[in-house]
């Protein structure tokens, strides 16, 4: 790696985002040059600002309806005045849509064994595998002793099921996913890496009545429940039948 | 596994993305519109999560640009008519202006790496570019969207 192919690559870097190894690499080498690392911080300072103003950019609240409704009003208007209700063609493509709704029925009914916002559960554990440690601050305080200290890095009302909340943490940070704050906290028992976010933000609903929901990711196993509002997303590298281990272990 | 709907936070990032590269609400959400019925006509061949958002992707840069190819009509409505809470609600509409101004492909990769939707190597994908290729690309479309917010001397 030389100063030109590291300030190739720097632009690519986005601090919490999965990466191109050869981009942690340029960024290292970029830290120990004063000009590269000079470019480095006049770009992350920048991104940040136009990511913070980017995500004030908030849709119709009834977004997915007006799209419909819009989708609705296109395929009136071009078809007006030209359908033929018998018309075999019509026909077929009644018979199309009625498969597709079908489709649809085995498409939700597959979908219910999940939960909403999984994907973005998913996405929060990967960055499990891009964390070196150094994001963290340390701490010896138990877990649920981290308000004031998430408060002071801009997550307000930070709490924890009570079942987490006498763990002793060793580390913790607040950072921003898709533009909302996430709190993160490690906890010793287990390596375990916790998460907690507004459960609004990300669409995350595990289902309350269950508890908590349990799910693998690649080598990560996760259990997520949503309380109050906030969602708590529990990891460590392991099986289900471990975090089911670990879940009763802590059952008040 | 069957591909989970398409959750409000993913739409909601989608939205952001035709709202960059069209630079106007009006118009980002009628390509939503339109994207998300040939979403229902294609569903089926779409069934890896990853595809399916690199499709919606693409389907929806290509009506922004054929939308912003029309020329003379550039962003009718920055603020909604409805909504007026505070001066970052303007910034972010005067970054969208901005931003949809770039010329592409460099708007598509910006608009793309700032909206939280794909890894480096998945926009690249979706522009068809090598990775190598975006750094240059995001390189270029940060220069030009920092001198054009520069305020005017």
């Amino acid at each position: 790696m030389n100063a030109e192919s590291a300030r190739q690559l720097i632009p690519l870097y986005r601090p919490g985002k999965q990466m191109d190894p050869r981009v942690i690499k340029a960024v290292r080498f970029a830290e120990a040059d004063p000009t590269l690392r000079d470019e480095l911080e006049w770009q992350m300072e920048f991104d940040d600002e136009i990511v913070e103003v980017i995500h004030c950019i908030r849709p119709p609240e009834n977004l997915r309806q007006k799209l419909d409704e819009l989708s609705g009003v296109a395929a009136d208007a071009n078809g007006r005045g030209r359908v033929r209700l018998f018309n075999p063609a019509v026909l077929s493509a009644i018979f199309g849509v009625l498969l597709f709704a079908g489709f649809l029925v085995y498409l939700k009914m597959e979908s219910a064994k999940d939960f909403p916002g999984r994907n973005w559960a998913v996405s929060l554990l990967q960055i499990n595998d891009r964390m070196t440690g150094a994001e963290l601050e340390m701490t010896k305080l138990p877990a649920g002793d981290l308000a004031d200290n998430m408060m002071l890095r801009g997550f307000d009302r930070f709490t924890l099921p009570a079942e987490l909340a006498t763990q002793p943490a060793v580390g913790w940070s607040v950072f921003r996913h898709s533009g909302n704050k996430v709190a993160q906290v490690a906890i010793d028992r287990n390596s375990l890496i916790v998460f907690v976010f507004r459960a609004s933000d990300f669409g995350v609903y595990p289902d309350k009545a269950k508890g908590w929901k349990v799910f693998e990711h690649e080598r990560w196993v996760a259990a997520a429940t949503e309380r109050d509002g906030l969602c708590t997303l529990i990891s460590f590298r392991g099986d289900t039948a471990a975090m089911e281990r670990f879940l009763q272990s802590i059952k008040p | 596994m069957s591909p989970a709907p398409i959750s409000k936070t993913t739409l909601a990032e989608f939205y952001r993305f035709a709202l960059l590269l069209t630079g106007n609400i009006r118009s980002a959400e009628q390509v939503m519109a339109d994207t998300l019925r040939d979403v229902g006509e294609q569903l089926g061949e779409l069934r890896h999560e990853g595809n399916r958002q690199a499709w919606l992707a693409a389907r929806i840069r290509e009506r922004c640009l054929r939308e912003n190819s029309g020329g003379g009509q550039p962003a009718p409505r920055l603020l909604r008519d409805d909504e007026a809470d505070g001066i970052l609600r303007i910034e972010a509409f005067i970054v969208a202006q901005h931003i949809s101004t770039l010329p592409e492909p460099d708007r598509s990769a910006l608009a793309l790496f700032y909206t939280d939707l794909f890894t480096d190597a998945e926009i690249a994908k979706v522009l068809k570019v090598s990775v190598d290729e975006l750094g240059q690309m995001l390189s270029r479309a940060r220069q030009q969207l920092a001198e054009a917010m520069q305020p005017s001397a």
